[in-house]
């Protein structure tokens, strides 16, 4: 299987194999604009994304590397969040930090699987819950003033008639 | 003379023939009654609860403690299947009602087992709402066992995961304002009714000590710290318009994104259809300039929202079968021969719940 070599920011490199690797959007446009060889032992470098990071996401691919290619977006009218496979949610039980630089990086990777998953992990722990919580569990920062807040609560308060 | 023994005023014991010999019938009812007395009492006793306080209860619903009525409602001996076939020779859904009932559905389908898989989490929920909501009064004795495990299984798998806790709760409060509503239609004596009063109590308590876990400043990123598109397909994933809204009322950058007249436009195009719009405007759509959260507002209170779940019992129209979709059923149209099969049948059914609720009780 032909590999190539990734490196993180904080200089570890990586040793993956290709198909794994062009999972990432990003990673496949690199080797075809700069025309890089499978045995090229250049590593590829990624500033953005750091060792502990990308070895997560590399796990990700690996297991999700024979998995068919995601619909355009334009094309999914669904809004499900519950439709996780086992993998991905062991996967994803991790602190909100490590949650969200995994949003971050495969966003930066343009990994469309990866993104979708961990921002529908988001989505189910902000369902359901108050603004006062949702604010807690983000450490989320009011900056309505109590007149703003009254306003806008008044002015949605018809989606809590059902 | 004839003998006249001990019991000579009486008209004689009847005597059967056993294995061990002749025996009064008698004795072998008070050893049978004995024996079953003994079984009962083993489960409702189990192990005391020292510390549950049931104060001006009798001696019976003393027995009926939390954790023993919790213990004898598990339906452990019952088989796991997950399927129910559906009674093909009877016409009327009255008919089949005498054959089926909401508690046959529930037990053999084993919704129990489907709460604490996330997949069917809010079909289940959906689907025991309904039953609070429209047949509560007339679950028969197994049917509202089974359904309290069920809601007890739903708040030890909220307390696991910290989600859905306002879901549940909903749940948990319509079920005892039914029960206080419906007092007189229960099953069941009082003490059985006061104590799952007071498990009801018990969850609803259970759910409002989840303290949810407040996030620390540890120099990761947060939930504003992630790129704006980033944000945006965050709040694409909702269904629920409240949520998008709750997410837009914490604060100021997440109002803006929560206003955003495609994120609305899509969310309304999920919910409803290009006919149900034309239906409430003077003109065609593209001549019109359209507030599209004001025409989400305007159709949710005229048309019902759109429901999506991930895993749904399904109906063979074959067999008439109805199973969980992940799981399949044995169906007699896979055992004949391929040249035998009736192709031009559609095969399956999603059932909604209200599908599945009309069903039973029609």
């Amino acid at each position: 299987m032909p590999k190539i070599k990734l490196q993180s920011s904080d200089g570890e490199v990586f040793n993956i194999e290709v198909d794994v690797a062009k999972q990432s959007i990003t990673i496949r446009t690199m080797l075809e604009d700069l025309g890089m060889d499978e045995d090229d032992d250049e590593a590829i470098p990624l500033p953005n994304v750091n060792s502990a990071i990308l070895g997560k996401v590399l796990n990700w691919c690996q297991f999700h590397k024979d998995d068919p290619a995601p619909p355009e977006d334009e094309e999914t009218t669904e809004k499900r969040t519950d439709d996780l496979c086992g993998f991905d949610i062991d996967f994803l039980k991790v602190d909100q930090g490590t949650l969200f630089e995994l949003i971050l990086a495969a966003n930066y990777l343009d990994i469309k699987g990866l993104l979708d998953a961990s921002c529908k992990t988001v989505a189910n722990m902000i369902k359901g819950k108050t603004p006062e919580e949702i604010r807690k569990t983000f450490n989320i920062k009011n900056d309505f003033t109590p007149a703003e807040e009254e306003q806008v609560r008044k002015e949605n308060s018809w989606c809590e008639e059902k | 003379m004839p003998f006249i023994g001990k019991d000579w005023r009486s008209p004689g014991g009847l005597w059967v023939r056993t294995n061990s010999g002749w025996q009064k019938i008698s004795a072998i009812r008070k050893n049978l009654n004995r024996h079953i007395k003994r079984v009962a009492l083993e489960r409702i006793s189990g192990a005391q609860d020292s510390d549950t306080n049931l104060k001006d209860q009798d001696k019976a619903s003393k027995l009926l403690t939390a954790k023993n009525v919790s213990k004898t409602v598990k339906f452990t001996e019952r088989p796991k299947r997950h399927y129910l076939f559906l009674p093909t020779k009877c016409l009327t859904s009255k008919q089949r009602g005498k054959y089926l009932t909401v508690g046959e559905v529930l037990c053999s389908l084993d919704f129990c087992t489907a709460l604490s898989d996330p997949r069917r989490f809010h079909y289940v929920c959906k689907v025991i709402e309904l039953i609070i909501e429209e047949h509560f009064s007339t679950l028969c004795g197994s049917a509202m066992k089974y359904l309290f495990c069920i809601l007890e299984e739903g708040v030890n798998i909220v307390e696991l995961s910290h989600l859905f806790i306002h879901r549940l709760s909903t749940l948990l409060k319509r079920t005892k304002d039914k029960m206080l509503s419906d007092k007189n239609k229960q099953i069941g004596c009082q003490a059985l009714y006061n104590c799952r009063l007071h498990l009801l109590g018990l969850w609803e308590k259970r759910l409002q000590e989840i303290s949810l876990v407040e996030r620390e400043d540890d120099g990761k990123p947060t939930l504003q710290d992630l790129p704006v598109n980033c944000q945006r397909f965050l709040l694409q994933c909702f269904s629920d318009p409240a949520d998008v809204i709750h997410v837009a009322e914490t604060n100021k950058h997440f109002y803006i994104l929560g206003s955003d007249p495609l994120l609305w436009e899509k969310l309304f195009f999920y919910h409803f259809t290009e006919a149900q719009l034309q239906a409430v405007l003077r003109g065609p759509i593209t001549e019109q300039k359209i507030d599209w959260k004001l025409m989400f507002k305007r159709l949710m209170k005229r048309y019902e929202q759109t429901e999506e779940y991930t895993s749904m019992l399904q109906q063979c129209m074959r067999c008439n079968c109805i199973f969980w979709q992940e799981d399949g059923h044995p169906c007699c149209h896979f055992s004949l021969d391929e040249t035998l099969r009736d192709t031009t049948i559609l095969c399956t059914k999603d059932l909604s719940p209200k599908d599945l609720i009309a069903i039973i009780t029609d």
